[in-house]
């Protein structure tokens, strides 16, 4: 294409031209602007990838998909949400791929009895990884609804436009998933315990 | 009004009622059990979800960095070209095919070096494009890519040694490591002070880098050989 370009118009060749300078100028200016949400992608990503490496490699993959728009004159309001979709996207390709399906919960939590108290004391003793297995068993909408707000920090309508969802739904989403959380992980203390 | 202790503290929780509304909320919750353990319940999840968040490595970080500054370069106005212009161009790209195939066959994109047009035909191949041999490769797993064949060969007379992994879909990443530097694809993105590259040539994305040995990677997914560069530590 670029061949082309060049014998046919010249207002294009100027175009082409300014891309270049623009690209050099850009590159900077994006990662000055996106670098800042890294922790928010990389806190998604590891509600997508289970291991880091892929965790890894999908925060790779959301900021060459950013860039790539970017690149083409995209400049969103927000740089938060903006990525958050755009990992939430690849994310879901990226399970698509591998054939995953997100919705299953994991064994260790399945069939747990409703109506058991939460007890903070118990959550005192929580190790991390207790947590993080017990995030794993909620079903794939809340477990990316409360990634986007609990630790992605954004607001409620924020994550409504990140998820095509409407705002109650998401509400309700995220507070299903932390009351759910919250007794999983007391339950599997509980059956921890001596 | 409703009463609906769930739907209220989520959206207590979510700081979504207005002041009045919340301070309600709040003297209401003091008399009724349900409203408490919902807010209780929700706090609690809310203080266990927030105890996983972590701060990105710095290795991600300049992962990142690292990745930008590899990309191909940007084609910003592209998509801005106004559809006369490209009406424009189509008429005078049949005029020319019409014209001859000498034009046609420039008009595909830049020529190329004659090892990155050998290296990207034989990508087209396969693993088949390559006499078998029994060199191990430098890794069998590259994240999700995972090592199927070795074989040895040249590249318009450059001898390489290519090793062909997959990724869960079946899309190949091909490394040819060489013992001499691989000319550089025309139109390549290129930093400077930096010896690596990546091109897009007739839809097979590449990366190149001369450190620690002269190495080329061709896959049809950018972002997959982007990521096996780094795995590897091209640079």
């Amino acid at each position: 294409m670029i061949a082309i370009k060049r014998w046919v118009r010249p207002s294009i060749r100027v175009e082409v031209a300014e891309e270049a300078r623009v690209g050099m100028e850009s590159d900077e200016e994006f990662l000055r602007l996106t670098l800042p949400a890294l922790d928010l992608v990389h806190n998604l990503a590891r509600r997508f990838a289970r291991q880091r490496g892929d965790a890894e490699d999908l925060v790779q993959e959301t900021y060459l998909r950013a860039w790539a728009a970017w690149s083409s004159g995209r400049r969103p309001r927000r740089v938060e949400p903006w990525l958050a979709t755009i990992c939430l996207n690849a994310g879901r390709d990226q399970a698509r791929r591998a054939a995953i399906r997100l919705e299953a919960p994991s064994a260790a939590f399945a069939d747990l009895p409703d109506g058991v108290d939460v007890e903070g004391e118990a959550i005192g003793r929580v190790q991390l990884g207790l947590v993080e297995r017990a995030l794993w068993a909620l079903p794939a909408e809340q477990r990316v609804a409360i990634a986007l707000m609990d630790l992605g920090g954004l607001t409620a309508a924020e994550v409504a436009k990140v998820t095509g969802s409407p705002r109650g739904t998401v509400l309700a989403r995220v507070h299903r998933g932390r009351k759910t959380l919250a007794r999983l992980v007391v339950e599997e203390v509980r059956r921890d315990a001596p | 009004m409703h009463h609906d202790p769930e739907r209220t503290a989520a959206a207590y929780l979510a700081g979504e009622l207005g002041p009045r509304p919340r301070e309600r909320f709040e003297a209401h919750m003091l008399a009724c059990d349900d409203c408490w353990r919902e807010v209780k319940a929700g706090r609690e999840g809310r203080a266990l979800a927030e105890s996983l968040r972590e701060v990105a490595p710095q290795h991600l970080r300049e992962r990142i960095r690292a990745t930008i500054a590899a990309a191909p370069a940007p084609r910003r106005r592209r998509m801005r070209v106004r559809m006369p212009a490209l009406l424009g161009v189509a008429a005078t790209l049949a005029a020319l095919l019409a014209a001859g195939g000498v034009l046609a066959v420039r008009a595909r994109g830049p020529v190329q070096p004659a090892p990155i047009t050998a290296a990207v035909a034989s990508y087209r191949v396969g693993p088949s494009a390559w006499n078998p041999t029994t060199e191990a490769p430098p890794t069998r797993q590259l994240g999700n890519l995972t090592w199927r064949a070795s074989g040895r060969g040249e590249v318009a007379g450059l001898p390489v040694v290519a090793h062909t992994y997959q990724d869960p879909v079946g899309r190949l990443v091909v490394l040819l490591q060489a013992v001499r530097p691989f000319p550089q694809a025309r139109g390549a993105g290129h930093q400077p002070g930096r010896a690596a590259w990546t091109a897009e040539v007739d839809g097979v994305a590449l990366f190149c880098a001369d450190n620690p040995t002269p190495a080329l990677l061709l896959g049809d997914d950018q972002a997959e050989v982007l990521a096996a560069a780094q795995r590897l530590g091209l640079h």
